[in-house]
């Protein structure tokens, strides 16, 4: 046997240990407290607090701000410009990412109450959460290597063109969805 | 020498581990897990006995009691299932998966040993008791994902037969693995270590269950079902646009 085909055994095997130390913490530590609706509701209101600031956060990033400051702007305020704005939007996706996880934490604290568990709609929870995480790490790593501003850029040349491809593809549908009911239409 | 001390301290270990069970009333409350922990001791003085008086014969035994403790063990993991009964998010899902698994592992064993015309006990066992152990070990994690996933506040009792078992069983797991690679460096460290991590899992259990915690009962919330019925389609409904806000926010 090969190392592998070992390899499924030893990840089952590193896992176990893995969550069992996790669970350590959570038992002798014990960061495990209940959750009530109030801490709940705090953590709503936290994430909103995050889309709130979604006006000053555009501003931050508007690329206004880079054309005055690379027309009147020295070396250094600039240098200062960018890494001061970097931060700003590092620390706002991070935030933004701390708090749908403190929201969902206590969703699943509370879910564990309940003693009729919806899988379906906790799978379909977990789906949308992995989605929002992958995206969240994607933007901070794409801020972290080209900076806030071509971040943007990037973030919008990328909605843009899923957009124009999503609406080609939707006409597309149309038009074979049509054509499809035309000739139906036309052999009954 | 070393290995010898290991067997005399684990056994020692495991006597008081029930002898405190019995006299904190633990043995009550978790009896299939004080089941499996007087099996393995049972099991070790048994084979300390063929060991000393007739080691001829300690191989057979050796496979008659492995293979007796690695299906006890599965006890841990329906107590640890019994005992989180409160909270249905866990036992109502991995409770049928686990008959099922448990059904299928024997019935497949049943047959390869049909199939290769019963060559001899010891191999049968060594198979059955690796095929059970990943198993319990698989189901161990799910159950394990659930407590992490739901910060289940187990209680110092049940917590600490839970992460005993996953530091037994993982590094069980792992050692199974490398088995098949005789002679192997890492494997060879394995098996050594393997006693330690069994006498580490003692340590544990000795630890948490030295006296009776108070369980998480009053975990058992006072919000009601409908309360909780809410919050769950409002936290779909926060999540759900989530990532297009969010992005919303990034596009100039």
């Amino acid at each position: 046997m090969t190392i592998m085909a070992l390899l499924p055994v030893v990840l089952l095997g590193a896992l176990i240990l893995v969550f069992g130390l996790r669970l350590v913490g959570q038992v002798f530590v014990g960061n495990a407290e209940g959750a009530t609706i109030e801490d709940y509701s705090r953590a709503g209101r936290l994430l909103d607090s995050v889309f709130i600031e979604a006006d000053i956060m555009k501003r931050i990033l508007s690329s206004d701000d880079v054309r005055f400051i690379a027309g009147k702007g020295t070396y250094e305020v600039q240098k200062l410009f960018y890494s001061e704005r970097k931060s700003l939007a590092l620390r706002w996706v991070r935030r933004t990412q701390a708090h749908v996880s403190d929201l969902l934490k206590v969703h699943l604290k509370l879910a564990s109450y309940t003693s009729k568990p919806m899988r379906k709609f906790e799978f379909d929870l977990s789906v949308k959460y992995l989605v929002f995480k992958l995206i969240s790490n994607v933007v901070l790593a794409v801020i972290w290597i080209v900076g806030p501003f071509r971040a943007a850029m990037v973030v919008t040349y990328i909605l843009d063109s899923a957009g124009y491809f999503w609406n080609i593809f939707r006409l597309r549908h149309f038009d074979v969805q049509g054509s499809r009911l035309a000739s139906g239409s036309g052999s009954q | 020498m070393a290995a010898n001390f290991l067997w005399w301290v684990c056994i020692l270990l495991e006597i008081t581990l029930l002898l405190r069970g019995i006299s904190s009333e633990l043995v009550k409350k978790y009896r299939l897990f004080y089941g499996y922990i007087f099996c393995i001791l049972g099991g070790e003085v048994l084979r300390l006995i063929y060991y000393q008086f007739a080691r001829d014969r300690y191989g057979s035994v050796y496979w008659y009691t492995e293979l007796a403790t690695v299906i006890a063990s599965y006890a841990v993991i329906i107590e640890i299932l019994h005992q989180s009964r409160r909270y249905p998010v866990l036992s109502k899902p991995v409770t049928r998966p686990l008959c099922i698994i448990f059904a299928l592992t024997v019935s497949y064993a049943c047959c390869d040993l049909l199939a290769n015309r019963f060559v001899s006990f010891a191999r049968l066992a060594a198979d059955l008791a690796r095929d059970i152990r990943f198993v319990e070990g698989a189901l161990l994690l799910m159950m394990l994902w659930f407590f992490g996933r739901h910060r289940l506040p187990l209680g110092r009792n049940l917590g600490g037969i839970a992460i005993g078992s996953a530091i037994w069983i993982g590094a069980n797991v792992i050692n199974l693995a490398f088995l098949s690679l005789r002679g192997h460096e890492f494997s060879v460290f394995l098996r050594e270590l393997l006693p330690v991590t069994y006498l580490l899992a003692l340590i544990i259990w000795c630890f948490s269950l030295w006296s009776a915690a108070p369980s998480c009962a009053a975990r058992l919330a006072r919000e009601s079902e409908e309360h909780l019925g809410l919050l769950a389609v409002k936290t779909r409904a926060m999540v759900t646009g989530i990532s297009a806000r969010f992005l919303k926010v990034l596009r100039q």
